[in-house]
């Protein structure tokens, strides 16, 4: 019988100690959260409004902005990938600015192109009287900022791994550009698109930056969970802590969940 | 005017350029055969619109394709060409049934209708009960077979089967050869094969046309390049022993020479052509020990160097061409006259029914 016996190797001590402190650096702030966790008044605290109130927007809003990164994220990765255009490498840096530039900076600029006084936002205004700042599509809007760069930069690596000898056999096939696109490139790049998708989701998640100064801290229309957390941290430490334990555990359980079915880039399909 | 016209001109890089020039009429199969470097590939990427031409024309049933000179290119997925990619390319993440569905989907046919003509498809392929696998899970010869029966669902003008038996093993390769002599011979279209074996060609071509270089250096059948090569690439392709006879289970009656060999290839009786590989014949001064079922005595009849190898001539009872290493003919000291012992593996001996090629009048 070959099942039940397993070879065991050690893992080389440099390794070892090094991938040790690394996982750490992760581990040891949970310890902390743990050690300050008022466990008793835990149930309590999680259940007040406030805490309620944050949880259920950030679910929203993450996962709109995750959705909308997905639909307008993939066509815009397929256009980088694909379409040679003039002015592709700018656009390709601007569309992944985002991911290095200070949130607070993203949601200022969100302000002066979408704000009541904003080049788009103006004009919207005076027409309809919608304000986006300071409204759930705002903190929406916020997170898809921040977080459909990380889906492009995943999708976009995808296609270009991709050799295209499949997407040509389609073509002989009869198939459009649409068609070999919906039925053969989509398909093909699924497991990045579901990782980039979730990569879009967490960081939409956590998003602070961006939110605070685009849409404001508003109980129950734009106070997300961090945001919260942030409020809390300056007016009672319990409440934050039972905060930053909700957020954790909604992203850990996600995180757990997705990462072995959707995150493992295909290896079993 | 039906049938395929082609010159295909393509300067693919400052020292490489493709110019060849030539017509498939319907129901006859055209084999470009040639070493890999030669162009083929690019003759695939032209054929079938991937890639657009320099100069020259494609016309296909009347049809012009590409005509860089009046600007006229239309697209790979408006060509109607079906072809059978060398690593087939089959779609993983559809089943069979949808892999042979897809191209006829694509070209606007409602769903019962392309599911009919799929089931069809695969039914005479003898492939209906895998029509539900996933293609990971075909063996090379299934799926070789689902590449052909989703090529020949587009209904196409032309089949385009590019190096379509490289990707399979050498025992797979006979029975799936025959398969395909069989499913070409079903298409009414003119055939092109791509392929760099000259037993494919040999085998299943009404006409081969030898590319070397990007340029055609002969065109003809099967007898006019064994009778006269052109060049020396030719001449070592010429090699390739093709014969004619009966197979009883495995045993083979030749036609027209007085001698018996066997094959592996049980799965086919009757009236078969025999291609023996040159460097599948193994030469012994002595009778080999343990001899293979395969073994006879002969005199070499002529010793002709090629370069890289030589080149020797058994005599009766088989006038086989067998290459060896300028090195084994010295060693086994090999010149005109020397009584050698010849030997070549059952498995070695490629047969198919010569029924599939009748339409050429060579057999």
């Amino acid at each position: 019988m070959m099942t039940g016996r397993k070879i065991r190797q050690r893992a080389p001590w440099p390794l070892l100690v090094l991938g040790s402190l690394g996982a750490a650096v992760f581990v040891l702030p949970l310890i902390g959260l743990a050690t300050r966790t008022p466990w008793p008044r835990l149930g309590e605290l999680v259940t007040s409004d406030v805490v309620v109130d944050a949880l259920k927007l950030s679910l929203l809003t993450s996962v709109l902005a995750a959705a909308i990164s997905l639909v307008l994220g993939v066509p815009l990765a397929w256009l980088l990938a694909r379409v040679d255009f003039p002015g592709r490498r700018i656009v390709r840096a601007i569309v992944t600015l985002p991911m290095v530039l200070p949130p607070v900076v993203g949601g200022a600029a969100l302000l002066f192109a979408l704000g009541r006084r904003g080049v788009i936002g103006e004009p919207i205004n005076d027409a309809t009287g919608f304000l986006l700042p300071f409204s759930v599509w705002g903190v929406v809007v916020a997170n898809v900022f921040v977080a459909m760069p990380f889906l492009v930069v995943t999708v976009e690596g995808a296609l270009r791994n991709l050799d295209g000898r499949h997407e040509a056999a389609a073509a002989t096939l009869g198939a459009s550009r649409l068609t070999v696109f919906r039925r053969v490139t989509l398909p093909m790049t699924g497991p990045s698109i579901r990782a980039g998708l979730v990569l879009a989701w967490a960081r939409a998640l956590g998003e602070f930056g961006a939110t605070v100064t685009f849409a404001g801290n508003l109980q129950g229309r734009t106070q997300t969970l961090p945001l919260a957390v942030f409020v809390a941290l300056e007016q009672d430490r319990d409440t934050a802590v039972a905060i930053s334990l909700v957020l954790v555990a909604v992203s850990l359980t996600v995180l757990l969940l997705l990462r072995d079915r959707w995150w493992s880039n295909g290896a079993e399909l | 005017m039906t049938g395929l016209d082609a010159h295909l001109v393509v300067q693919r890089s400052s020292d490489f350029r493709l110019d060849i020039a030539f017509s498939i009429a319907p129901g006859e199969t055209l084999a470009l055969l040639g070493p890999n470097g030669a162009g083929k590939s690019t003759a695939v990427e032209v054929l079938a619109g991937l890639t657009p031409l320099d100069h020259g024309h494609v016309v296909l049933g009347g049809r012009v394709l590409d005509a860089p000179i009046d600007d006229v290119f239309i697209a790979a997925e408006q060509r109607r060409i079906g072809v059978v990619f060398q690593d087939y390319l089959l779609f993983d993440h559809l089943s069979v049934l949808d892999n042979v569905m897809f191209g006829p989907l694509a070209l606007g046919q409602r769903k019962p209708q392309a599911a009919a003509l799929a089931n069809e498809l695969l039914e005479r392929l003898d492939m209906q009960g895998l029509r539900d696998r996933m293609p990971p899970r075909l063996s090379g010869g299934q799926a070789q077979r689902v590449a052909l029966a989703r090529a020949l669902a587009t209904q196409p003008d032309l089949l385009l089967l590019d190096e379509a038996l490289s990707a399979l093993d050498v025992t797979t390769r006979g029975t799936l050869r025959r398969v395909l002599a069989q499913h070409l011979s079903d298409f009414e279209g003119p055939r092109l094969l791509i392929t760099h074996d000259p037993t494919d060609a040999f085998l299943l071509a009404d006409r081969i046309a030898i590319v070397e270089d990007g340029i055609l250096s002969q065109v003809g059948s099967a007898e006019d390049i064994r009778r006269g090569p052109a060049t020396p690439y030719v001449a070592a392709l010429a090699g390739t022993n093709l014969l004619a006879g009966t197979n009883r289970a495995g045993l083979l009656t030749l036609d027209d020479h007085v001698h018996d060999l066997q094959t592996a290839d049980t799965s086919i009786s009757g009236a078969v052509l025999i291609t023996i590989h040159p460097t599948a014949i193994a030469l012994h001064r002595e009778q080999p020990s343990g001899s293979p079922r395969n073994t006879w005595q002969t005199r070499v009849a002529s010793v002709e160097p090629l370069g890289d190898t030589t080149r020797i001539t058994l005599g009766d009872p088989l006038p086989l061409g067998v290459d060896i290493t300028p090195g084994a003919t010295t060693a086994l000291d090999l010149h005109e006259g020397v009584v050698v012992w010849a030997s070549v593996k059952a498995t070695e001996i490629n047969v198919t029914p010569a029924a599939a090629n009748a339409r050429s009048g060579r057999n």
